[in-house]
C-alpha cells in the first residue's frame, strides 16, 4: 500500500509511464497471440504429417498438392514394400475466387476415398451429426470455423462451388487446419475439381482417375522419412515425395522468421516503455532526495532504499503488464468474434503468453529500477538532507 | 564510564572545486556526559551542523576520532554506521522531515521497521509512543493534516522509537512559533529529566539554548566558548 502511495503521488506521470508499458505489453500480447495461433496450426500440421508420406505432382511443392495426379498410383504405391496403405485425396480451395488474404490456412475442400480411415493418427472428432462415410455422395462434413460462413447445420444444405450438399456432420474445433476444411467424397471432389482445370488439361484427364495427392501409410515399425527415398525410386522422378521432415522444414523456418519479426516489434515497444520507467524513477528519486536522506538518517540501509525503489519500478511494470494484457484480451476477443477477419480465428491468447507477458513486464520494471535505485542508495545522507 | 559522546581533534572539510576546500571543522574536541542536555550555537557556516552530523554518525570526519559511549564511529563502514543511527541515535530535524505519504503512526513505525521490528511490533510500539506524546487521536493523520507542533512531536516520537542512547536535534524549534517552541522544549527537557536521555541540539534561539545545561558556541569551525549556560 505504501508503494502504491509513492508511485501515485504524481498521478499523471505514473499514469503515462504505466501507459507506455501497457502499449508494449499490448503489442506483445496481440502479436504473440498471432504467433501462438500459427504455432498451433503448425503443430497440427506436424501431427497430421507425422505418420505419412505424401506423393504429389512433381511440379508442386512440399505436400500441398493442388495439381492433378493419377489416383491409380494408389495401387502402385501399395505394392511398395513397407507401405501398408495408400489413399487418394483431392484438395482445392473452398472459394473459387481468392479475394481475401488470410493468416494461417485458407478454407479448403478435402475429398477422400476413405482408404485412410483407421490408418492415420490424426483424426478430427465430430461435434454434431456423424462422420462422412463411403458412399456419401452429395454430402459433406464441415469444419468448425466454416459453420457461420456456410450457414451449415446438420441435416441442412450448404453450397460449395455452385453445388448443393447435405451436411451430415460438423467437426469439433481443433484450432488447426481441419477447422477450415470441408470434407466430401472423392467422387464429388473429382467432379468439382475437374471443372476448375483449364480446358486443354481437362480433355486429357479421366475424371475417375483424378487426385491431387496420394497419402501413403508406411508400416508402423518404419520411419516415414526413411520411406521417402524408397517411394521416390519406385514411383519415378515425376513425383514429389514428402515425409514429415519435409513438412516441418517447409513450415517451421518461415514460422521462426515470422515469430522473430513480430516479437522484435513487440520488444522494441517494451524497450521504449522500460526507458520511460527509468526516466520516471530517476526523476522521482531526484525529487525525493531529501526523503532518501531522512530515511537513511533514521536507519534505512542501502538495501532497504534499493528494495523500496525497485519495488516502485516493479509496480509500474506490473500495472503496465496487467493493463496491457487486459486491453489485449479485449481486442483479441472482439476481433476473433467479429466477421471482419473472415472465418479463421486469427488470435490465440494462450495462458503461457498471458502469464509470460505480465511476468516479463514485472521483470522489466525491476531491471528499469536497478540503476535509479542503486543511485538513490548511494546518496550521502548529509548531502541528501541538505537538498532543497 | 565512557562519556556519551567524545569528539577528538576532528577535522572535516568539503571539496568545492578541484582545488577549493571549505573547512567546516578545523580541529574540534568535545566530550558530552551521559544524561546531559547540550545546546550548540553559532552563526551559519560555523560548523555546528557538521559537528552534530559527525557525532550522530551521519557523516565521517577527514581526521580525528568520534566515539559514542565505547564505540568508535569515525571509521565504521556504511552498514555499521546505518545500524548505529538506527539503534543508538535519534534525529529530530528543523523541517520535521516527516514522509508526507505516510501517516503519523507509519512515520514513527518506519524507523522501528528499519531497526528490524516486524510491521506489527512497529505499529504497536509507535502507537504507544504517540499516545505518550498526546497524539493518540492523530495516528492516521498525514503530516499535512497536523500542526507544526504536532508534526515535531511525531518527529520526536520517531527519534525515540528505537530507545536510542542519544537524541540529536537540528534546530528543532526553527519552524515553530514561540508558544509551540516552548512546548517542544518542555517535551525534550522532560525526556532528558525523566529518562536521563542525552540530548544535543543545534539552535539559533537563545531561549531554547537557555533550557539546556551546557552551551557550546562555535565560530569558524572551532569551539569558541563552552560552559554552563547561565540563565539568560
Amino acid at each position: 500500500m505504501r508503494i502504491f502511495r509513492n508511485v501515485f503521488r504524481r498521478k499523471m506521470r505514473a499514469f503515462l509511464t504505466i501507459f507506455g508499458i501497457t502499449i508494449g505489453v499490448l503489442a506483445l500480447v496481440v502479436m504473440g497471440s498471432v504467433a501462438e495461433k500459427l504455432q498451433l496450426l503448425v503443430d497440427g500440421g506436424v501431427e497430421y504429417y507425422a505418420d505419412k508420406v505424401i506423393v504429389t505432382d512433381g511440379a508442386t511443392f512440399a505436400g500441398f498438392g493442388m495439381s492433378p495426379i493419377s489416383a491409380s498410383l494408389v495401387d502402385n504405391a501399395e505394392e511398395i514394400e513397407g507401405i501398408e496403405r495408400a489413399s487418394a485425396i483431392i484438395n482445392f480451395l473452398l472459394a473459387d475466387d481468392v479475394t481475401t488474404i488470410s493468416m494461417g490456412t485458407p478454407p479448403m475442400v478435402e475429398a477422400t476415398d476413405f482408404r485412410n480411415v483407421g490408418y492415420q493418427n490424426f483424426e478430427t472428432p465430430i461435434a454434431e451429426g456423424r462422420e462422412l462415410e463411403e458412399g456419401d455422395e452429395g454430402k459433406v462434413a464441415v469444419g468448425a470455423d466454416l459453420v457461420n460462413q456456410l450457414e451449415a447445420e446438420v441435416g441442412g444444405t450448404v453450397e460449395i462451388r455452385g453445388e448443393e450438399f447435405e451436411v451430415v456432420g460438423i467437426y469439433a474445433r481443433t484450432l488447426s487446419a481441419p477447422d477450415s476444411t470441408v470434407v466430401m467424397t472423392l467422387e464429388d471432389g473429382q467432379r468439382i475439381f475437374l471443372e476448375t482445370l483449364p480446358e486443354t488439361i481437362r480433355e486429357q484427364i479421366d475424371q475417375e482417375d483424378l487426385a491431387t495427392s496420394i497419402v501413403l501409410f508406411p508400416e508402423e515399425s518404419l520411419d516415414p522419412d526413411e520411406m521417402v527415398d524408397v517411394v521416390s525410386e519406385e514411383l519415378g522422378e515425376d513425383f514429389n515425395v514428402q515425409g514429415p521432415a519435409g513438412f516441418e522444414k517447409f513450415v517451421k523456418e518461415p514460422l521462426a522468421i515470422f515469430n522473430y519479426l513480430i516479437y522484435t516489434v513487440a520488444l522494441i515497444a517494451l524497450v521504449v516503455g522500460t526507458l520511460s520507467i527509468i526516466n520516471t524513477m530517476t526523476m522521482s528519486i531526484s525529487e525525493r532526495t531529501r526523503e532518501i536522506g531522512v530515511r537513511k538518517a533514521i536507519g534505512a540501509t542501502r538495501g532497504a532504499i534499493m528494495r523500496q525503489f525497485i519495488a516502485e519500478a516493479a509496480l509500474i511494470g506490473l500495472c503496465g503488464g496487467v493493463f496491457g494484457l487486459a486491453l489485449g484480451a479485449v481486442i483479441i476477443s472482439s476481433t476473433n468474434a467479429s466477421e471482419v477477419m473472415g472465418t479463421t480465428q486469427l488470435f490465440l491468447l494462450t495462458p503461457r503468453l498471458a502469464v509470460g507477458s505480465v511476468v516479463f513486464s514485472l521483470v522489466l520494471g525491476v531491471l528499469a529500477g536497478l540503476y535509479p535505485a542503486w543511485h538513490a542508495a548511494r546518496l550521502s545522507p548529509v548531502q541528501a538532507l541538505r537538498y532543497e | 564510564m565512557a562519556p556519551a559522546l567524545a569528539i577528538k581533534d576532528v577535522i572535516r572539510r568539503y571539496r568545492l572545486g578541484s582545488e577549493n576546500y571549505v573547512h567546516a571543522l578545523r580541529g574540534v574536541s568535545l566530550e558530552i556526559e551521559d544524561g546531559d542536555m547540550v545546546a550548540i550555537m553559532g552563526p551559519s557556516g560555523s560548523g555546528k551542523s557538521t559537528l552534530m552530523h559527525i557525532a550522530g554518525g551521519l557523516d565521517v570526519p577527514d581526521s580525528g576520532e568520534a566515539w559514542i559511549e565505547d564505540t568508535r564511529i569515525d571509521n565504521l563502514g556504511d552498514r555499521k554506521l546505518t545500524r548505529l543511527r538506527s539503534k543508538r541515535v535519534g534525529f529530530v530535524f528543523q523541517g520535521f522531515n516527516l514522509l508526507h505519504t505516510l501517516t503519523a503512526q507509519e512515520n514513527v513505525a518506519l524507523a522501528a521497521e528499519y531497526a528490524g521490528l516486524t510491521r506489527r511490533q512497529a505499529a504497536k510500539r509507535s502507537q504507544e509512543l504517540l499516545g505518550m506524546l498526546g497524539l493518540s487521536d492523530r495516528l492516521a493523520h498525514r503530516p499535512a493534516e497536523l500542526s507544526g507542533g504536532e508534526q515535531q512531536r511525531v518527529a520526536v516520537a520517531r527519534a525515540l522509537v528505537n530507545d536510542p542512547c542519544m537524541l540529536m536535534a537540528d534546530e528543532p524549534t526553527g519552524n515553530l512559533d514561540s508558544g509551540t517552541s516552548a512546548e517542544i522544549m518542555d517535551l525534550l527537557a522532560g525526556i532528558n529529566a525523566e529518562q536521563g536521555m542525552t540530548i544535543v541540539l543545534v539552535t539559533h534561539d537563545h531561549g531554547v539554548a537557555g533550557r539546556c545545561r551546557r552551551l557550546i558556541e562555535m565560530r569558524d569551525g572551532r569551539i569558541a566558548t563552552d560552559g554552563e549556560e547561565s540563565a539568560s
